[in-house]
């Protein structure tokens, strides 16, 4: 498989960028550590600069010190077996500097992140403990009646998909957001700044969904998943500039060329492969090792995929537009009958032969998206380990399990 | 009239002991029977249409693999409990379940139950709603919860039972009668904190079960009758005053094991206790979304800081020897909690244990164990 350009150009934007962020930081500017299901926007709108934590913890990951991350907080009385996703960056600030991934993560000024589930709240809260670290918390409302087809209705009919008053809860909340990050750093949302900001999000994720309609028909797939992850994740996280909104369009022409081309695949595609979960951050080489030994190719990841599907919003108020992005974002992937409907439809267009599907401990609704994917004639191995901490499950485990599994289609 | 005190204590027992059978009877009654998940639940609002509102709980058997398979291993494992009895129709034909959010547990099994009612139809479960009532002290979570208590008022409660909307004096009256029920229970709870209590944590425990069950407005006439004739509850001594945080306790065998040695749990701040309700204002719905919001502080939606200082204060009331802390497998909240309610109570010289990833049905001799080693660590406090 043919390397992307757009990959090595995000990775190494990435990488720039962090150390700018560490030298802002070092400057007294103000940092956030905000979580991928908070509204980054408005940080980008004030030019706050901000780390998102899922990003970081699984460089964490891959650079192999998750555990030693989680045993800081494992000293210190707290579970080390919950929540490892969202505590990872908490103890890699106890990483000596030296072997610290990229330096390091600078202290946050704040701490961003809404209350999912029962202990998140108090992995952000532990924060607090942190010198001058403060925890600002938003609620996480639920999916009380769910209209099927999420995905045709989220771009412009969100207040039908969601419901009034979970927008209207959450648009309240990002005001109050706006007023308190104004007080603490002293900067002015600008007028017009926000829906700027809101546009070039939507090109972008215009742009991704092209990219991710292109590769489901592609045959063969001429990228790996492995390329395909950083090239749109990274983007992700700098959603809301000409840099992000440029790269998706970068990371389309560099995947139309290739399958222009022809798409050269280094080995037989004789299986189609969707990994459904979290990417495994500490063996992404996992997928490469796949195709090599079953000529098994991994099609699909949710990466692209949400980022094609979940993001747009179009509408008058940029506020109320951006609570329509994130009041239901993680139902989108997690919550039935949603989740299972949406798996289904990416699994019949891109084709997929077999999926597997990781299984995280925090994750609501796992047992309906396997029985949709089998009621859809589609087989399915689930694996339950946590995509960040290697010490639950295992790259071992995982890829013996694979094999296996693999092994049984014919 | 001695013996009205022990006889109103009875009833209660019973009435906890027999809750799976009444609920049964009383659903195939016609009567019609909502159960609900979790402490969030507004059971005014249910007990205001006529309706009787029952708490769901498990049983002392092990998760089917149905409702293991549904779940998942991770999930707080009262939850599969839960599942395995509806999948039986143990509690009978129930009119409808509501659910809230007062832990992740209830909002999974609440989204298990909608999608196994539309993909298997054949397994009779009854219609389900969630009510998503959250709990920052902000005025938006307010009005959040207020629009989701006019629509369980207005439009789900009315579809389920075939009736108007509540008119505001029938919810008034509802609020009413539990706000007497709360102020009965917080005189049961004085029992049991003095030097020679009259009630064990067991039998606290099944009169807050049992309330759970029954209509207030045959619960407040048991409850005054027993607090009317304390004098004929014989006195209990206590070999060790326990205190017991971490996970909700649905059934009576965690306390049933720890007290069967001479221990006393004197107390508690789990959801089958005291902190499992909550103080309404004035008889309106805003007072009422107000309350829950404000409930607590419980593990799944509370601060750690919080929840260690009310549960300091919770134990001094109690004039507790030992804070036990048990925490079934799959209840991740309070397990984050435990740190900082070892280094407040230790604070105040109350030692603290951590009973961790316990079953759901409890292992009675171990248990046993666990509070047998306990005993060295009190050292005169309290009443002894």
């Amino acid at each position: 498989m043919s390397r992307l350009r757009s990959a090595a150009a995000a990775t190494a934007y990435q990488k720039d960028w962090f150390a700018g962020v560490r030298q802002r930081a070092a400057a007294d500017e103000p940092l956030v550590l905000v979580n991928a299901d908070a509204p980054q926007e408005i940080l980008r709108a004030l030019d706050i600069p901000y780390v998102v934590n899922q990003w970081w913890a699984s460089v964490v990951s891959s650079k192999g010190k998750a555990s030693e991350s989680l045993d800081v907080l494992h000293k210190q009385g707290f579970p080390d077996f919950s929540r490892q996703y969202d505590a990872i960056a908490l103890g890699s600030l106890s990483l000596p500097p030296q072997t610290a991934p990229w330096g390091g993560l600078p202290r946050p000024s704040l701490v961003l992140a809404e209350l999912s589930g029962d202990a998140a709240g108090k992995v952000f809260e532990l924060w607090q403990q942190v010198e001058h670290t403060a925890f600002y918390p938003l609620e996480r409302s639920s999916l009380v009646d769910a209209p099927s087809n999420w995905w045709e209705l989220v771009p412009h009919r969100w207040e039908e998909a969601f419901g009034s008053a979970r927008l209207d809860l959450l648009q309240g909340e990002i005001t109050d957001l706006i007023a308190f990050l104004e007080r603490h750093t002293g900067r002015v949302l600008q007028p017009g700044r926000l829906t700027d900001v809101m546009d070039l999000v939507n090109e972008q994720a215009e742009w991704n969904r092209r990219t991710r309609d292109l590769l489901a028909s592609a045959r063969p797939l001429p990228v790996s998943i492995n390329d395909i992850i950083p090239s749109v994740m990274i983007p992700q996280w700098h959603r809301g500039t000409e840099w992000g909104r440029d790269a998706a369009r970068s990371l389309y022409e560099d995947c139309a060329e290739l399958v222009s081309q022809g798409g050269a695949s280094d080995a037989e595609q004789r299986l189609r492969l969707m990994w459904v979960g979290r990417g495994l951050w500490y063996d992404l080489d996992l997928y490469r090792r796949v195709q090599q030994s079953h000529q098994a190719v991994f099609v699909w990841s949710m990466y692209l995929a949400i980022a094609a599907d979940g993001y747009v919003r179009y509408g008058p108020d940029p506020v109320r537009t951006l609570a329509a992005r994130f009041v239901g974002l993680t139902d989108q992937l997690y919550t039935p009958p949603w989740s299972s409907e949406w798996y289904v439809k990416e699994a019949r267009s891109h084709s997929v032969d077999a999926v597997v599907h990781l299984v995280a401990e925090d994750v609501p609704g796992s047992y309906f998206v396997t029985r949709a994917l089998r009621e859809a004639g589609i087989p399915v191995l689930e694996i339950r380990a946590n995509n960040a901490d290697p010490r639950r499950g295992g790259a071992e485990h995982v890829q013996h399990a694979v094999g296996a599994f693999l092994g049984t289609l014919s | 009239m001695a013996s009205e005190g022990l006889r109103a204590l009875d009833a209660l027992q019973a009435a906890y002991a027999e809750r799976l059978s009444r609920v049964r009877a009383s659903a195939e009654s016609g009567r019609g029977v909502i159960g609900y998940l979790g402490a969030d639940a507004p059971v005014e609002l249910i007990e205001a249409t006529g309706a009787t509102a029952y708490q769901l709980h498990g049983a002392a058997q092990a998760a089917s693999p149905k409702a293991t398979e549904v779940l998942g291993s991770s999930v707080d494992t009262w939850a599969p409990a839960v599942l395995d009895l509806m999948l039986q129709q143990a509690f009978g034909p129930l009119t409808a379940v509501l659910a809230t959010r007062d832990c992740q547990s209830s909002m999974y099994l609440f989204y298990a139950l909608r999608e196994l009612r539309r993909l298997e139809p054949q397994l009779g479960l009854p219609p389900v709603h969630l009510l998503d009532m959250l709990h920052l002290p902000s005025p938006h979570t307010l009005a959040y919860n207020t629009a989701r208590l006019g629509e369980l008022a207005n439009e789900v409660l009315p579809q389920w039972l075939g009736r108007d909307p509540l008119a505001d004096d029938e919810l008034a009256a509802a609020i009413r009668t539990r706000r007497r029920l709360r102020e009965l229970l917080g005189e049961v709870e004085q029992l049991r904190r003095q030097p020679a209590p009259r009630l064990t944590g067991t039998q606290a425990l099944r009169i807050h079960g049992a309330v759970r069950t029954i209509p207030a407005a045959a619960a407040v006439p048991l409850l005054e009758a027993l607090l009317a004739n304390t004098q004929s509850l014989p006195t209990v001594t206590p070999t060790l005053r326990l205190f017991l945080t971490g996970s909700n306790q649905d059934t009576d065998l965690a306390y049933v094991a720890l007290e069967s040695d001479g221990a006393v749990i004197v107390g508690e701040d789990h959801d089958w206790g005291t902190t499992g309700g909550y103080d309404v204002e004035s008889d309106t719905l805003p007072a009422l979304a107000a309350a829950v919001r404000d409930r607590g502080p419980a593990a799944p939606t509370s601060t750690m800081a919080r929840r260690a200082e009310a549960t300091a204060r919770a134990v001094s009331r109690c004039a507790a020897d030992h804070v036990l802390s048990y925490i079934r497998h799959g209840d991740e909240a309070p397990s984050w909690d435990y740190p900082a309610q070892q280094t407040v109570l230790a604070d105040q010289g109350i030692p603290t244990t951590l009973l961790a990833a316990q079953p759901y049905v409890p292992d009675h001799a171990r248990l046993r164990e666990a509070v047998a080693v306990l005993r060295p660590a009190v050292s005169g406090r309290g009443h002894r």
